[in-house]
């Protein structure tokens, strides 16, 4: 944690929206990109995203230190796994248009990468698509344990104190979480054989 | 070997061998794995192309900001510590001004200087208002005496014309008063008035004038 980052903090402890606004700058990506990939849906992961700063600057008193970017992750963790809970008690239908008969579109148009050559960003958007389908299978602690880990490169400790939970609780997550994927990859791959020629160019 | 019969102690292995979270004692065991069994090799390889696939999976760039306003966020802007000595203040300033006026207004605070009704009528006053204006003496001639320090004060509930006989005498009060006194009462009624009416202009200006502050900070 840098020397700004503590000051930072300090005056939006005192209340300074100003200084609050420039932590939120700093950290929206990740926790966004968190929820992002909890949920699997961009208007959701936006809502929860930001009912997560509001609800932090009003807990800020309650950060006793550490780091900040853990902290808000943690509470955007624990706000998804309730959202996730939410949907398995009462389903909803979402409002957005199908593209093909089966397959709704789960993806919102900004979320495409129209940098890159449309063959390539065709075949990377499937692929990431394929393996966040994967993910999202998984129960929502193994998810959380997987993304943290794997996704976002966090080393255990990190990833201990966003999910709040002993190191072996962690690890036995973790192994039953890239299991799991690994077997939801081997079928696909079984069923598209793009994967297996994306995954040699890759890795 | 089927992957998924694998050992608990095994997968341990397998995952956590590449991250360097074993111990020196499993440190020895997968050493030992590997050098024996491929299939464990092969599924190992498998994991490190799973996590080099979900490493290079994208960020994505949020659409909007999500900074939050003073509204959002349910934020007063702060009082500065000037705002509320003129409010207490103010709060001061009312107290007197309200003791003053019941003071300075109060028919039990005006001075009736009073002594019989026959002293009354007969006092060179009321002779004067008796006569016409043009009839009147010079001023000097027809000026009261002066009054005496110990002037009788009669209640406000006893009527001027009542013969002081028939009243109880624990009706009639008697106070020294002094115009000196008087003049001071008014004075300072009148010092009270300025201050507030200059306290209640100036508090809202300077709160207006930090707020406005606090919000070309803050939003």
């Amino acid at each position: 944690m840098f020397m700004d980052e503590i000051t930072l903090i300090l005056e939006a402890k005192k209340g300074d929206l100003f200084a609050y606004n420039e932590l939120v700058l700093a950290y929206q990506k990740p926790v966004f990109n968190l929820a992002l990939r909890m949920l699997g849906d961009g208007y959701l992961a936006e809502d929860v995203t930001q009912e997560v700063f509001i609800t932090a600057f009003a807990n800020l008193g309650q950060f006793k230190g550490g780091s900040i970017k853990n902290w808000l992750l943690r509470s955007c963790a624990n706000r998804c796994i309730d959202e996730i809970r939410k949907q398995k008690r009462r389903p909803q239908v979402p409002l957005q248009p199908a593209t093909n008969v089966d397959e709704p579109n789960e993806e919102p148009n900004w979320l495409r990468d129209e940098s890159a050559d449309p063959a390539t960003s065709f075949e990377q958007k499937e692929i990431s698509e394929l393996i966040e389908r994967c993910i999202r299978e998984l129960r929502e602690d193994a998810r959380l344990v997987i993304l943290l880990v794997d996704v976002f490169e966090m080393d255990y400790e990190e990833a201990r104190q966003v999910i709040s939970a002993p190191l072996g609780t962690l690890k036995s997550r973790l192994i039953r979480a890239r299991e799991s994927v690994r077997k939801c990859l081997i079928t696909i791959t079984e069923l598209y054989p793009g994967f297996e020629r994306y995954k040699s160019e890759h890795v | 070997m089927n992957p998924f019969k694998r050992s608990i102690s095994n997968l341990e292995l397998i995952h956590f061998g590449r991250d360097a979270h074993l111990s020196q004692a499993d440190q020895q065991r997968y050493d030992q794995l590997f050098r024996t069994g491929t299939a464990e090799k092969a599924h190992q390889d498998e994991i490190t192309k799973i996590r080099s696939l979900l490493a290079v999976m994208p960020y994505v760039e949020p659409r909007k900001d999500f900074t939050i306003s003073a509204h959002l966020a349910g934020v007063r802007p702060p009082k500065p510590v000037y705002l509320f000595a003129i409010r207490s203040s103010i709060a001061l300033f009312s107290f007197f001004f309200i003791g003053l006026s019941l003071y300075r207004f109060s028919p039990v605070s005006t001075p009736i200087i009073s002594t019989s009704s026959a002293e009354i009528a007969s006092s060179p006053a009321m002779e004067m208002q008796a006569e016409p204006m043009a009839l009147s003496a010079p001023m000097e001639e027809v000026a009261p005496e002066p009054m005496e320090d110990t002037a009788r004060i009669v209640s406000p509930t006893i009527e001027a014309d009542t013969p002081l006989a028939k009243s109880a005498p624990s009706e009639v009060m008697e106070q020294s008063v002094s115009p000196a006194y008087a003049d001071w009462a008014v004075i300072a009624w009148g010092i009270t008035l300025v201050v507030l009416i200059f306290l209640l202009i100036l508090y809202p200006a300077l709160s207006f004038i930090s707020i406005r502050k606090w919000k070309k900070r803050n939003l």
